[in-house]
């Protein structure tokens, strides 16, 4: 009913297949047998008032969904995202009863809205390669979440996978081979199923540091390139290299980077890093050092706030706004442009200190939300736990709160929301669906419904952990290999395995 | 016997010999590692190879538990398979605990048809010799383990009048390591009557030498607040709960013997009860090293699992949704830290040494199911397997170090995804491809 668009014709025609390919008894219900129902399900009738299949930051993805006791349901929305969010919660709604399946707990109204409208996933293919089927993967088990976001870190030291039509040589060198790379048919494959799932695709092109992969085809333009054995002093993880800043070439290269890939990915947004920079890197790089001499007013500040500048105004260049990691705005002399989105990540004090810049900030402090924490350290020489162990239980990622210790309105308005991080170090295609799933959930619940109830209380994790379970569940019935929360009995036995 | 030798010349045939077929079994899996590919052919590098080789430790195993959550019979053929890669030869399952009940009895049946998940997560009799019979073939022992007396709140779906302590709430930490408690009644004969009938059953579907009867975390509190066990006591002024536990052991160790298998037992059965465990009950060590120095030197063969080093399911927090904490062994335990341990480490005495028969890396399945064994085993137990076949030195005695030794586990854990299981990675790709470039 209403407006059509290819969108929504696909989400339905998605929905129809795993409504009717489901059948689904949450473990809390093994024991239930088969309810005698009191009405018929006469189908579900979509209706969307917005013509356009736009996709961007603020897009309107509110629903109202209505299921009667007998007779017909009605999904109505303002976008077709709206709609595809309340066509997941309505597949969440139907069970396994007996052979067919039911709808409980009818008249059923539902008005829903998110909370925060930046609900994401960083995604590392650099350190690993995943393929591309892998990444539709997680991006169905996104939709399954209402995750709207995934923040794509597609290059960083250790491989550059992406195809460049600029520069060729960056994927040919710097790529783990011909069989590890995303060609423009990949990546816009990803935008387009992203699309389909009301997912926005923002990539980041992480410079000037963690960009040794650039260095295999252009050494000329690096600085501190593989130091060995001692790569410490010169970068946060092994396989040092930063993108030479005294240079115009490298200024230039960046450039011709941003301009391309802001063609290749539609969304608004562009992510352009600026984390971990290391100044032992350039203090002691010896072109660096002449050129400092040549220009005794300038300092390695100067010249890593003229690269932000040029950077970042090349960006803006191209009509789009930027996403930078907090060390832009917080340790460097450069002031990003106002509608540039901060991402916080080195501990909870640093949303605050964002919003109270006045800037938009998204939350991914790595003490809760990074999900590759936890498996020790991975240096070969080293029997020691990785830097931000312990491990992060879907309990202490729900109970983060993004918007902790900001208390003016107007600075919560300029909380965006959040994204779970997972880097990719010890992870690839393999063990990838549990060490995203069901933790994710635990944001995507914080960041879709907020912290509190409908009567202003703070969920706890106790309350929560019967659904989590009974989504872990559906969506290992949907071919993603969540991890289990517990022995399958405290899912069936709610409250008997709590402390 | 597992040993064998490996002749490869440059050109011609090849030969393998061993004493026994299972000492060529491990000669094959050698072999399989030798070959490469090359282009599109195969190739062997480095002929002429001449290896004679033979394991260190004779018991080098997994505790697998399909009790907290199910795992598939085709689960456990995947990872006997994964295991025969490796050379390990010991399955120990840890079949039953309080959540599940997943195994078929003939002689109780209510306890597999109210205790098991359901009809699909239960292992009937075939199910168990399909699986005997497929580690057989990979050269690997099953070892079953009925725990006992603890660790069995599932006995009350069918048997509810020989339990104590029967799932307490709020408070089940009072009676138990983890929810939901429950122990045999030990002041009730019946008790051991229904264990020594379950030994009966499962010595005879089992084949294996060794039997393991469990008896890890036995609670007190479970019995000593016990209404019928505190009448029991008042009635019998001479006995206690230690005293009632000792004879609980003795009793059901002594049925055992009659059926001529030797006993494997947790490690509290000799350091926390009065009970004397026989001269052949082999002693699984999990809490701590010092442990193994007291079985060995009272004369006892071990096996170790000790839990800092060998427990592969901790590192994965809290699994009690109302704690935002960690689990109570964490850190993750990594493959570096696994290889590190020596479980003869503070043994000294030869004769001594003789007396550890090995390890047993565990994952216990709170955390854990199908959807990530193969991660959570691999490539970390590989690493305790090489420890166990080949020993901490090299034949030059020099204590192997991790960093040497990582570059060869890359290329296993590779081989291994390639043969269909799901190893997780170690490191970036870029740091295995570049031996030596990610070390601290």
């Amino acid at each position: 009913d209403g407006s059509s668009t290819p969108v929504l014709r696909s989400a339905i025609q998605r929905y129809s297949d795993i409504i009717n390919r489901e059948h689904f008894t949450a473990p809390v219900n093994y024991k239930q047998g088969v309810l005698r129902t009191s009405g018929t399900f006469r189908g579900l009738k979509v209706a969307v008032s917005s013509a356009t299949d736009d996709l961007q930051f603020g897009v309107d993805e509110s629903y109202e969904l209505s299921i009667p006791v007998d007779g017909e349901a009605t999904l109505t929305a303002k976008t077709p995202y709206g709609a595809l969010h309340g066509l997941e919660t309505f597949s969440q709604l139907v069970s396994a009863n007996g052979q067919g399946r039911a709808i409980q707990n009818t008249p059923i109204h539902i008005r829903d809205a998110p909370a925060f409208p930046h609900r994401g996933i960083l995604f590392d293919t650099a350190r690993n390669y995943f393929p591309v089927r892998a990444i539709l993967r997680t991006l169905d088990a996104m939709s399954y979440n209402k995750m709207n976001v995934f923040h794509w870190h597609i290059v960083d030291s250790h491989s550059w996978p992406i195809q460049s039509k600029t520069h060729p040589e960056l994927q040919a060198k710097g790529s783990y081979g011909p069989e590890w790379q995303y060609s423009y048919q990949d990546v816009q494959r990803v935008i387009q199923h992203a699309k389909e799932r009301g997912i926005r695709v923002i990539p980041e092109f992480d410079v000037p540091g963690h960009t040794m992969a650039i260095g295999y085809s252009h050494p000329e333009l690096m600085s501190c390139m593989n130091v060995l054995p001692d790569w410490t002093p010169y970068a946060a993880d092994p396989g040092s290299g930063q993108l030479n800043i005294a240079k115009n070439e490298s200024i230039a290269l960046t450039k011709d980077i941003v301009g391309e890939y802001a063609q290749l990915f539609p969304d608004h947004f562009f992510h352009l890093g600026g984390d971990e920079v290391n100044r032992n890197c350039w203090k002691d790089d010896a072109y660096v050092q002449e050129y400092l001499k040549q220009h005794p007013r300038e300092d390695i500040e100067s010249l890593l706030a003229r690269f932000y500048s040029e950077v970042h105004g090349h960006l803006q260049k191209q009509g789009k706004a930027a996403f930078s990691w907090e060390e832009t705005l917080f340790h460097s002399t450069y002031t990003p442009p106002k509608d540039t989105v901060i991402q916080t990540w080195i501990d909870e004090t640093s949303i605050p200190k964002a919003v109270a810049r006045g800037y938009r900030s998204i939350a991914s402090p790595s003490n809760a939300y990074y999900l590759d924490c936890g498996e020790g350290g991975w240096y070969s020489n080293s029997d020691d736990d990785s830097w931000c162990d312990p491990f992060k239980t879907w309990m202490h990622i729900y109970n983060f709160d993004p918007l902790a210790n900001v208390t003016d309105v107007e600075q919560q308005k300029l909380v965006l929301g959040g994204e779970v991080c997972v880097w990719t170090p010890q992870t690839d295609e393999h063990r990838v669906d549990p060490k995203i799933w069901p933790r994710a959930c635990a944001l995507a619940e914080t960041a879709w419904s907020g912290k509190k109830d409908a009567n202003g209380r703070v969920r706890t994790t106790g309350e929560v952990a019967s659904r989590l379970h009974e989504q872990r569940f559906r969506m290992v019935g949907r071919g993603i290999n969540a991890e289990p929360m517990q022995p399958l009995w405290c899912a069936r036995n709610p409250g008997a395995c709590n402390l | 016997d597992e040993s064998y030798t490996i002749d490869v010349p440059v050109s011609g045939k090849a030969t393998l010999k061993a004493k026994t077929p299972y000492g060529a079994i491990r000669g094959l899996e050698t072999f399989s590692q030798l070959v490469s590919a090359n282009g599109y052919a195969k190739v062997i590098t480095n002929t002429p190879i001449q290896i004679k080789d033979a394991p260190v430790y004779p018991h080098r195993g997994l505790v697998i538990d399909t009790a907290r959550n199910f795992l598939s019979v085709k689960t456990i053929y995947r990872i006997l398979d994964s295991m025969s890669y490796n050379k390990l030869n010991v399955f120990h399952w840890h079949v039953i605990d309080s959540q599940s009940w997943p195994i078929e009895s003939k002689t109780f049946p209510d306890l597999h048809l109210k205790g098991a998940y359901s009809k699909e997560q239960t292992y009937l009799y075939d199910d168990v010799k399909n699986v005997i019979a497929y580690a057989k073939d990979r050269g690997i022992r099953v070892i079953p383990e009925i725990d006992v007396p603890g660790h069995t709140y599932i006995v009350s779906l069918a048997k509810p009048e020989i339990m104590s302590c029967v799932n307490k709430q709020p408070n089940w930490d009072r009676y138990a390591a983890e929810p939901p408690s429950g122990q045999l009644n030990i002041a009730k004969p019946e008790s051991i009557d229904f264990t020594n009938k379950l030994i009966d059953e499962y010595t005879k579907l089992f084949p294996d030498q060794v039997f393991h009867l469990g008896g890890d975390e036995v609670n007190r509190n479970c019995w000593n607040e016990d209404p019928d066990v505190k009448a029991y006591l008042a009635a019998h002024p001479g006995e206690d709960v230690e005293s009632l536990l000792a004879n609980y052991y003795t009793k059901v160790h002594d049925h055992l013997e009659t059926t001529g298998k030797d006993g494997f037992s947790w490690e509290e059965t000799l350091v926390h009860s009065k009970y004397v465990p026989k001269n052949n009950t082999i002693i699984q060590v999990w809490i701590d090293q010092a442990a193994v120095k007291t079985a060995v030197e009272k004369g006892y063969r071990v096996v170790s699992s000790h839990h800092d080093y060998l427990y592969l399911d901790c590192g994965h927090g809290a699994w009690l949704p109302n704690n935002d904490g960690n689990s109570w062994c964490d850190p993750f335990k990594t493959w570096m830290h696994v290889y590190n341990y020596d479980p003869a480490a503070n043994i000294t005495n030869p004769a001594q040494r003789k007396l550890i028969l090995g390890t047993e890396a565990a994952i216990w399945a709170e955390q854990t199911d199908e959807t990530v064994i193969d991660i959570r085993l691999w490539p970390r137990a590989a690493a305790v397997a090489e420890t166990t076949w080949s020993g901490k030195t090299d034949s030059t005695g020099h204590v192997r170090k991790t960093e040497e030794v990582a570059s060869r586990l890359h290329e296993q854990r590779f081989r291994m995804v390639g043969r269909g299981i799901s190893a997780e990675p170690m490191q970036p790709l870029w740091c295995a491809r570049n031996p030596g470039s990610c070390n601290l």
